[in-house]
């Protein structure tokens, strides 16, 4: 049923794209649009004094080009090709907006812009995906941008996003922390940095941080629905982008940036960031750095010992932009240093320091060809090279493991073709050189990837239709081919699969109906494959599984949405089977090695989940607004007829937001409900409602903006339990936490 | 139709060229697995000898064997060797190795090493009648290489 409910879709979305592509011709040039550069300048203004309004970000989605309005909230930008795109505004404590722009060939089209202030805190949040078309509201009902990302700054990027709907955070320690997605984490979630992979090892284990530091983050991406698939094929829980901008996407004439500093009791820690642009010759060059300190967490019952971060990270990039398109370099280096706590339940009793690092490189030229079939080319390659290391408490090496990563990905983005508006086609192929040491009998392994995908995007009538299609072809090719008694035949896997979307969206008055459909595709990693060695943490041996095949996923989810003036509201109901669900099972056999720890052998197994998400805002008079969430997923390995391990309970958010000029303050309640369906091992986890207080204060003067955020995370002090925390059974989460956050730009 | 002009497409070109091979420098792995990365005990089994006799054993997750003696004695010293997983028999080498044991019930019978004794050998003293048993683990730094499935110890009076 699943098979012929896949090829339907797989008919529906081909032959959608099929007039794009069978209609071969010779190349024309775009009559209304030749070469010569068009310009886009005006004003942006408060609705209601009339007061111009510096520092707004302003974004041609199409064009990927932003620019920054300047204390007299006047924005130039220039060396933009001609047509129709879709601009954006972002500004801290003004409501986010979008429309239509059209620029003219030799003209200049002036824009005078209108924002409104709005208490409504989800205005921040609930937008549609950065990248996407303004029509394609399935994609995502998340992004983090200005005042929302001020005020939610973490220590990492999961605790940054651990406040929205159906997010939570698999945590370590406060170092290694990752989201999870609907109840989905570690290889079924991507992470990207710039729609890149950022080639660190934090979705094969718990105590692998995720290499992005959240401090010069510019702002955060949950992308879901057919548009996910053009990042990747494993999207069942969604894909999270950090956009970084490490190549500029707009030229300045001027210096322009952004300076931070952050402070929080909790851990004593402390940390400085900034980013500069600033023209150079004909280039636009941007550096950035930031260094981050911190203590030991401290809790309402004593201290989390050994959970300190030492983190250091910049980044340079430059870029030539130009009417025909732009090129680019940027490098960076990341080097954390963190502590694993204690865990006498967890298999380090006396903690570990793991010290990672990872440098990368980003290398881009993106082309206007002026064409009416092609509106843009881009071409990206990325290198990394990483490298982890676990030292013990006796200062011995346990593990250490190391990755090379090339990633070379060509997309093209289509002219409209008849009802055909926003097609993409890519090509991405990837390179890893992946090697363990320590305590791991991993082998080494050279793994390559490729992978072709499609999305488009229609108008039916008064629908709004948005498809992907995405084949992938993994080979990995461990360096020494062996027969091992545990793992069975180490040699080179190939695994290919097609992952498809397809979603429909019905705009109805206020309201707007959607829903999607989505099948998923994820070949499994060298640790599942050929992995053998104790995983402390989960009282286990673990060993791989080569005769593995591909985990497919197929997800459903129905949702309603209004957006209006004073309220809105959003909710979601969905359903993914997975088939194939590649997990560790108990054999009931002893370790030969570890004669203390049983055997537990990767298998795939038949997983069914099902949740639901509600969001809304209440403007309750002119200066407040209520707003709330509320998130659940049921999961269950349906050939054991038992809990999927690390499910997150369910959780909800009532925030009241009180917004008055450039200040703003609010009082947020977090609480969960107890979770007692638990996997092997794992321990059940109370409810808990705590309280958090926010207040933060804009002053624009003198061509700055100063941003002061303070903020009391839980406030009453609360003694409680999150059920992702892997050590959870050592101590409670982080007592009262003042935080001080100041940023300012200019 | 010529959009940009050949030389900038050449300048484009090189500067793409040297900054991918600029980064393209240092492209070998952090970790080298030709080095002593795997520096850890291999062990799936152990042997322990008095002389050339073979008292117990674990081999392919059984246990062969088990300690007697009788209250108030001690074995005479005792070796202990380990078997990796291609079934070669070898001794630990190196400071980092440690010989680690746990006894049930110490107030049965205790392992002890005197001053002239190497890392591996050792004895069992009888203290009570009784039953108890014994794991011998291999530590290297903070971690157990290798631990043993318990092994039985019986003293009798």
């Amino acid at each position: 049923m699943r098979t012929r409910l896949f090829i339907l879709l797989l008919l529906s979305t081909s032959i959608l794209i099929k007039p794009v592509y069978t209609a071969p011709g010779p190349e024309l040039p775009d009559p209304e649009c030749p070469v010569e550069s068009s310009v886009l300048m005006g004003t942006v203004r408060d609705s209601m004094s009339a007061e111009p309004i510096g520092f707004v970000n302003i974004l041609l989605q199409e064009l990927n080009r932003s620019i920054t309005t300047d204390a007299k909230g006047r924005f130039v930008l220039s060396d933009l090709r001609c047509g129709s795109f879709t601009a954006r505004t972002f500004r801290i404590g003004y409501k986010n907006i979008t429309f239509p722009v059209t620029l003219v060939h030799k003209d200049t089209t002036q824009l005078d812009i209108v924002l409104e202030q709005t208490p409504l805190m989800f205005q921040d949040v609930l937008v549609e995906s950065q990248r996407g078309s303004n029509d394609e509201q399935v994609s995502t009902p998340i992004m983090l941008s200005d005042k929302k990302l001020h005020a939610n700054l973490g220590k990492t990027i999961a605790e940054t996003v651990d406040y929205e709907p159906g997010v939570s955070q698999q945590t370590m320690g406060p170092a290694p922390a990752r989201p999870v997605l609907r109840g989905l984490g570690g290889a079924r979630l991507l992470m990207l940095e710039d729609a890149n992979t950022t080639g660190d090892l934090s979705a094969t284990s718990a105590d692998h941080a995720v290499a992005i530091e959240p401090l010069t983050t510019e702002r955060i991406e949950v992308v879901r629905g057919p548009k996910a698939l053009t990042y990747g094929s494993n999207t069942l829980g969604g894909v999270i982008n950090v956009v970084r901008g490490f190549i500029p996407t707009t030229g300045v004439k001027a210096v322009t940036g952004s300076f931070t500093l952050n402070g929080e009791t909790v851990n004593s820690g402390n940390a400085v960031g900034g980013d500069i642009s600033l023209p150079a010759g004909p280039f636009t060059v941007r550096l950035d750095g930031s260094t981050r300190r911190a203590g030991s967490i401290q809790t309402p019952a004593g201290t989390l010992t050994n959970t300190g971060i030492n983190t250091q990270n910049a980044s340079a990039g430059a870029a030539l932009i130009r009417k025909w398109g732009r090129v680019g370099f940027a490098a960076g280096d990341y080097e954390s240093s963190y502590g694993i706590p204690p865990d006498p339940y967890g298999g380090h009793p006396n903690g570990v320091d793991i010290n990672l690092e990872r440098r990368h490189t980003e290398t881009l030229l993106e082309w206007f060809p002026h064409q009416q079939r092609i509106k843009s080319v881009n071409i990206i390659h990325t290198w990394s090279r990483y490298y982890h290391e676990e030292i013990e408490a006796s200062g011995d090496l346990g593990m250490n493991f190391g990755a090379i990563n090339h990633n070379l990905r060509i997309e093209t983005t289509l002219g409209s073709c008849g009802k055909l508006e926003n097609s993409k086609i890519g090509l991405k192929s990837g390179y890893r050189d992946y090697a363990t040491g320590g305590l791991t009998f991993t082998p080494a392994v050279q793994e390559y990837n490729h992978e072709l995908y499609f999305y488009q995007q229609a108008h039916l009538g008064p629908f709004v239709q948005n498809g992907a299609v995405r084949y992938n072809f993994k080979s990995i090719k461990p360096d020494t081919l062996y027969e091992s008694r545990q793992v069975g035949s180490v040699r080179e896997r190939e695994f290919q699969g097609v992952a498809a979307s397809i979603s429909l969206q019905y705009d109805y008055y206020t309201w707007i109906f959607g829903g999607t459909v989505t099948r998923t595709f994820m070949p499994p990693g060298v640790e599942e494959l050929f992995s053998e060695g104790p995983h402390l943490a989960a009282y286990a041996y673990e060993v791989g599984n080569a005769e593995l095949n591909a985990e497919t996923g197929l997800g459903t989810e129905l949702f309603i949405k209004k957006n209006q003036r004073d309220h809105s509201l959003y909710f979601s109901v969905y359903q993914n089977y997975i088939d194939n669900y590649l997990i560790p099972v108990n054999t009931g056999e002893k370790s030969w090695r570890r004669a203390d720890l049983y055997v537990y052998r990767y298998l795939g197994e038949a997983v069914m989940m099902r949740g639901t998400e509600l969001s809304g805002s209440w403007l309750l008079s002119r200066y407040l607004s209520l707003s709330g969430t509320l998130s659940y997923v049921w999961g269950e390995i349906t050939s054991q007829h038992t809990p999927i391990p690390r499910t997150p309970p369910l959780e909800g958010r009532l925030a009241l937001n009180y917004r008055k000029g450039s200040f703003s303050a609010g009082i947020n309640l977090r609480a969960a409900d107890a979770q007692t369906r638990t996997g092997e091992f794992e321990t059940t986890t109370d409810g808990y409602t705590v309280l958090d207080l926010s207040a933060q204060y804009l002053i624009a003067a003198a061509g700055f903006m100063h941003s002061i955020s303070l903020s009391v995370n839980n406030a009453t002090d609360t003694s409680y339990r999150k059920h992702l925390n892997r050590v959870k059974d050592v101590m409670p989460e982080p007592g009262r936490n003042v935080r001080l956050l100041y940023k300012v730009f200019y | 139709m010529k959009i940009i002009n050949t030389s900038k497409w050449i300048i484009l070109f090189s500067v793409i060229t040297i900054l991918f091979f600029t980064a393209c420098s240092d492209d070998s792995n952090p970790v080298d697995t030709d080095e002593s990365d795997h520096d850890h005990a291999e062990a799936v089994g152990l042997i322990v000898s008095l002389g050339d006799q073979e008292l117990v054993s674990y081999k392919e997750g059984t246990v062969t064997g088990s300690f007697a003696i009788t209250t108030g004695q001690t074995t005479d010293k005792l070796t202990i060797q380990f078997i990796a997983e291609d079934g070669d028999v070898f001794t630990p080498e190196g400071d980092h190795y440690g010989f680690v044991w746990e006894v049930g019930n110490t107030a049965v019978a205790n392992i002890l090493q005197e001053e002239s004794y190497g890392t591996w050998e050792f004895y069992i003293s009888g203290i009570a009648a009784g039953q108890t048993s014994v794991i011998f683990k291999i530590f290297h730094g903070d971690h157990a290489d290798f631990v043993s499935p318990e092994i039985s110890i019986t003293v009798a009076d």
